[in-house]
């Protein structure tokens, strides 16, 4: 199940400072609000990603810390076979610990196209950074109670999608479905935003469900059950010996 | 005086001498053509025989080159240089720098028609639909174009034209990917000398087909400099070499051999770069050296058999001879000599018809194209090779056996007694 | 019969005639029954020491697995089926596998390796892994000190990865159930060389296949494969298609060698074309041969015929005499010629011819040119032999039948 996915599903961890209404009208503005909305300058969250594949289906719950765009840490909650499994991802390069067998292993660059823990999401996107604004055209529709946004790339962007759009909902200025298209035109993925909580203060959507068109019998969907935001992380969160830590 | 009558005896007898001589091969030549039939198939035999078997050669001879040229040409070349050490893990680390001065010392060396540079390493292709792992490789369009068949197989779209950007698959991981022309693929590498990983976009510019499967599933191709730049690297991985002359690759006491293999580089021909062909090589012509024995002696034992019979059919004519006064001696030559007319006619018509057969076949070709052939493809039809020392041996020893296997029949012959040979059984 | 006395009569009246006749056409049959024995057996030695090496006659698979394998597609109640299998007198080895492409982590580099798990002694009673130790001990079920399943690891592998008998190897996979599949094996053995087939695989035993890609819940004995070992390679499309029958409707494909090693397989048909020509071209020449000294005895006969039709033999009684004798002719040479050839051709199957220099392909060793025994070997050239006797003495049996005596007796 490798896919290769533009937009960040684990930028969705880093969440913008605040949240404010914005009735600017602007499209590029509008995406700058979307971009940013999955920025922040640290985040604590715990998840539950549930899996679904025609041969199996496995709900893992993580904890994730997070740092600006570069570092990102992961730990395995449950289930217990995989309790302890970590990976750490420092800039563009990623580990992965295996508390079974008690080794550190580097992820190389042939896996980084493979699937994170079986799921529909790459170890490529844990990695790449994408800025949308700066890599598409965007321009805006007025559409009943949303807009929609449509992403065209620009000339020297590396990516496979031929087009990407997002329905935002006018009033809370959420995402509620993001789309991505092949060079045909035809929807190869979709991403469902839903049920809007509020994490210590921030409004956002707290399930967000992966969709591959292409393929009958493949979802995965993300939880967030608890968030925090621009906390203090310390030094050591970091680091390959936190990979190791008892916790 | 005695004069004129020894004289006159001297040359009656010496007349008498050439006329026999001349006599005899009349004799043989006339007695060849009054039994027309029994001489037809006779020399129909034994041209048709000669005829098979170099066919035969000419055949294996062209399937072999035809095996040696698919492997070589189609992309391996003839000879590679790689830098000491590149081909056991293929490690992209380990390139050819200083690249301009080589290809200059290339360019001196007379045996080496063309060369062709390429970067190659393992990637990830990904489209909107699939993620597949493939070998990229970064080549000169043209150079390349003059060492291996990647412009011919193309099946779709066009050739590589040295524009960033462009990118051409083979067709089965164009379906794999689910992309056609114009789709978008970008690839992943990582970056030499380091790992970082390299990411570039591509339009599908062009399909090919070579016809084999690892090949259209597991290649594409991109530009040389973006190759290089993707890598980030100034040299390459290897040099194709396509020779003048095939065995060319097989002759090591060439200059270049010696040149070219230093302690950077190292300079392989085919043979020793795919051993495996080499091996099988040697199995064929191994198994056709027993069937080229057997099929010989099948021919001498036609050949000899059709010479005794006709011979031995002819006892009574033989009887007659004798009975009117040829001598023994005489009407063994006899018989020796129309068996070297015999062996003359059909040798020569046998290399004619060979001769037009296997031209033809060297022409034409024949065509084997749906079927692999140890692991390669043939698409190409198999040439027959004409080889004169092939032609001049065959025809020599055909002649040869003819005129031996004559000795022991006329031997007979001569030593007829005329009454039993005359009694004519029914 | 008085024909068949005649025919034989004749036949023994002109020996010098008849002998030569049998010579040529006995010749022929020998020499063909000689190529044919060759070809043949090296064809049959080529594929018996390739299937051997690890894909065995017969394979066993779920449904589409052998055009596109995937984790998910096993055999279920395995066990079940390979006791049945073993039942059968045509068996001599099933071996059952556990296929997981992997990560292959040694000291400080990581490589892709296609892991198998494997049933040690069956699989060295049906492929000649064991023999391709080249370090080490062959593989057993036994855990290490430390607590390690032992595995076996390719020459390739292994030269990549920098490690050695007794060194740990990571393997990194999914499992069946999705999870990360990891664990750490000690080396025992390394199989193989550069460019042997096994040189990127590692092989562990199956019950540690099962641990490590979590297959032990659920259905207990399911593997991807079945690779079979039958008496001859001959058999196995037979065999294959009747144990696809005995097992109906279930979703196993059953496969001969020829469909799963099918470019090797196509290699080799292209090759016994190319010998096909050659083969042509020698039937061809002993046709030839055939005609030439069958045409030639009857047309000298002719007067001797005259004589027959003068004193009142029916035409038709001519035609059948001289039928008759060619084909007694060549029922003889036949015999003989199989007198000749088969100790030949025994000795060729058992023996060979040894080549000057033995022929490496691929790991496998061949030192000899094997001759083979079979019924295609003796037929062939007897049906060739016989039928081209029999078609050439047709015209000039007609020709004799018709002729007028007068003419007949005038001829020379």
């Amino acid at each position: 199940m490798l896919k290769l996915l533009l937009s960040t599903f684990f930028s969705l961890c880093l969440l913008s400072l605040s949240f404010s209404v914005f009735a600017d009208d602007d499209a590029a503005a509008l995406l700058v609000k979307m971009d940013e909305l999955f920025r922040s300058k640290s985040s604590v969250a715990t998840m539950k990603m549930q899996i679904i594949t025609p041969n199996w289906q496995r709900t893992l719950e993580m904890q994730s810390w997070t740092r600006g765009m570069d570092d990102t840490f992961i730990r395995v909650l449950s289930p217990r076979k995989d309790r302890g499994v970590a990976t750490l991802k420092i800039d563009k390069e990623m580990w992965n610990y295996f508390p079974k067998i008690n080794k550190v292993i580097k992820v190389p660059p042939s896996m980084m196209m493979g699937s994170w823990m079986g799921s529909d999401f790459t170890n490529d996107d844990l990695v790449r950074e994408v800025s949308l604004v700066k890599e598409y055209e965007v321009s805006k529709k007025v559409e009943g109670d949303n807009y929609r946004l449509t992403l065209i790339p620009k000339e020297n962007t590396v990516t496979v999608w031929g087009k990407i759009e997002f329905i935002v909902n006018q009033q809370t200025l959420l995402p509620i479905e993001q789309s991505y298209f092949n060079e045909k035109g035809v929807k190869v993925r979709s991403m469902e935003f839903s049920d809007i909580r509020d994490f210590n203060g921030k409004k956002m959507p707290a399930i967000m469900t992966m969709i591959p068109l292409n393929k009958t019998g493949h979802k995965t969907v993300i939880e967030y059950v608890e968030a925090e935001f621009d906390i203090e992380l310390g030094d050591n969160v970091f680091t390959l010996r936190n990979l190791q830590k008892r916790f | 005086m005695m004069n004129n009558q020894t004289l006159l005896t001297i040359t009656n007898k010496q007349n008498t001498h050439r006329n026999n001589t001349g006599l005899v091969s009349r004799l043989a030549k006339r007695s060849i053509f009054r039994n027309t039939r029994r001489t037809l198939l006779t020399v129909l035999l034994i041209s048709c025989s000669l005829t098979a078997i170099l066919f035969t050669d000419a055949f294996v001879r062209g399937m072999v080159n035809t095996m040696v040229k698919i492997s070589t040409q189609t992309f391996l070349g003839e000879g590679q240089i790689h830098q000491k050490g590149f081909r056991e893990a293929n490690d992209i680390d380990l390139y050819i720098k200083d690249t301009p001065r080589l290809y200059q010392q290339l360019d001196t060396v007379s045996e080496i028609q063309a060369y062709a540079p390429r970067v190659l390493a393992g990637a990830m292709t990904s489209s909107s639909e699939n993620v597949a792992s493939a070998i990229i490789y970064g080549v000169d369009a043209n150079k390349e174009a003059s060492v291996s068949k990647l412009k011919l197989a193309m099946t779709q779209g066009d050739y590589l034209s040295g524009v960033d950007g462009e990118i051409i698959l083979g067709e089965q991981l164009a379906d794999l990917l689910e992309i056609s022309l114009g789709d978008r693929l970008v690839v992943t590498v990582s970056e030499a000398h380091g790992g970082d990983l390299s990411q570039a976009l591509f339009r599908v510019s062009g399909l090919f087909s070579f016809n084999e499967r690892t090949m259209d599933i597991g290649m594409a191709f991109i530009n040389l400099s973006q190759g290089q730049t993707l890598l980030n690297i100034t040299g390459v991985h290897e040099i194709a070499l396509r020779l003048q002359e095939l065995n060319q690759a097989d002759d090591k006491t060439l200059a270049f051999w010696t040149v070219l293999n230093t302690e950077q580089l190292e300079t392989l021909s085919w043979q020793e770069l795919v051993p495996q062909l080499s091996s099988m090589l040697a199995m064929t012509e191994y198994s056709t050296l027993i069937v080229s024995v057997i099929m010989y002696l099948l021919v001498c034992l036609g050949l000899i058999n059709t010479m005794f019979m006709s011979i031995f059919e002819r006892q009574t004519e033989f009887g007659i001879l004798l009975a009117i006064g040829t001598r023994s001696k005489q009407l063994f030559y006899q018989i020796m000599l129309e068996g070297l007319f015999i062996g003359l006619l059909s040798v020569v018509l046998g290399l004619l018809l060979a001769l037009v057969l296997c031209y033809w076949g060297s022409i034409v070709g024949i065509d084997y194209s749906e079927l692999e052939m140890s692991g390669l493809t043939l698409n190409e039809p198999i040439y027959l090779v004409l080889d004169v020392s092939s032609f001049a041996l065959m025809g020599l020893a055909t002649l040869a056996i003819t005129l031996i296997s004559c000795i022991y029949p006329a031997l007979h012959a001569a030593r007829l007694q005329p009454s039993s040979a005359m009694r004519k059984t029914l | 019969m008085l024909i068949l006395k005649l025919a034989f009569r004749n036949i023994l009246r002109n020996r010098r005639r008849s002998l030569l006749t049998l010579l040529s056409m006995g010749g022929g049959f020998f020499l063909l029954c000689l190529t044919l024995s060759m070809s043949e057996g090296s064809y049959s030695n080529i594929i018996n020491i390739f299937t051997q090496d690890h894909t065995g006659h017969v394979q066993i698979h779920r449904g589409n697995y052998l055009e596109r394998p995937s984790l998910y597609k096993t055999i279920p109640h395995a066990n079940k089926l390979i006791s049945k299998l073993e039942q059968q007198e045509d068996v001599i080895g099933v071996a059952p596998r556990i296929y997981g492409p992997s990560l292959a982590y040694g000291k400080n580099k990581t490589f892709p390796a296609q892991v198998i798990g494997i049933d040690p002694q069956r699989e060295a009673q049906t492929t000649r892994l064991e023999n391709k130790i080249k370090t080490g001990r062959y593989l057993t079920n036994q855990r290490s000190n430390e607590g390690y399943f032992p595995a076996m690891i390719g020459f390739s592998l292994a030269k990549n990865l920098q490690l050695n008998i007794g060194d740990e190897l990571v393997l990194i996979s999914q499992g069946i159930d999705g999870s990360i599949a990891n664990d750490i094996f000690e080396i025992t053995a390394i199989v193989g060389d550069a460019s042997s087939y096994e040189r990127m695989n590692v092989y562990i035993g199956l019950s540690a296949m099962r641990e490590f890609l979590s297959m032990q819940v659920g259905e207990k004995s399911q593997v991807h494969e079945l690779a079979i070992i039958l008496a001859s390679q001959n058999q196995a499309r037979g065999f294959a298609l009747k144990t696809q029958q005995q097992l109906g409707n279930s979703d196993l494909s059953v496969q001969p060698w020829q469909v799963v090693e099918s470019s090797f397989y196509n290699s080799m048909q292209a090759d016994k074309k190319g010998s096909y020509v050659s083969m042509g071209i020698i039937i061809f020449i002993v046709s030839i041969g055939v005609l030439n000294t069958i045409l030639m005895g009857t047309l000298e006969r002719t007067r001797e015929f005259g004589v027959l039709k003068a004193i009142g033999t029916r035409p038709l009684a001519v035609f059948n005499l001289i039928m008759l004798e060619s084909f007694v002719l060549a029922i003889v040479s036949c015999i003989i010629g199989l007198v000749l050839a088969l100790p030949v051709c025994i000795w060729l199957a058992s023996s060979g011819i040894p080549m000057p220099e033995p022929i490496d392909m691929g790991g496998i060793i061949f030192d000899t040119m094997l001759g083979e025994v079979s019924w295609f070997v003796v037929l062939l050239p007897s049906i060739v032999v016989i039928s081209s006797t029999l078609l050439v003495s047709f015209i000039p049996a007609i020709r004799a039948a018709k002729i007028s005596p007068l003419k007949a007796l005038q001829a020379v």
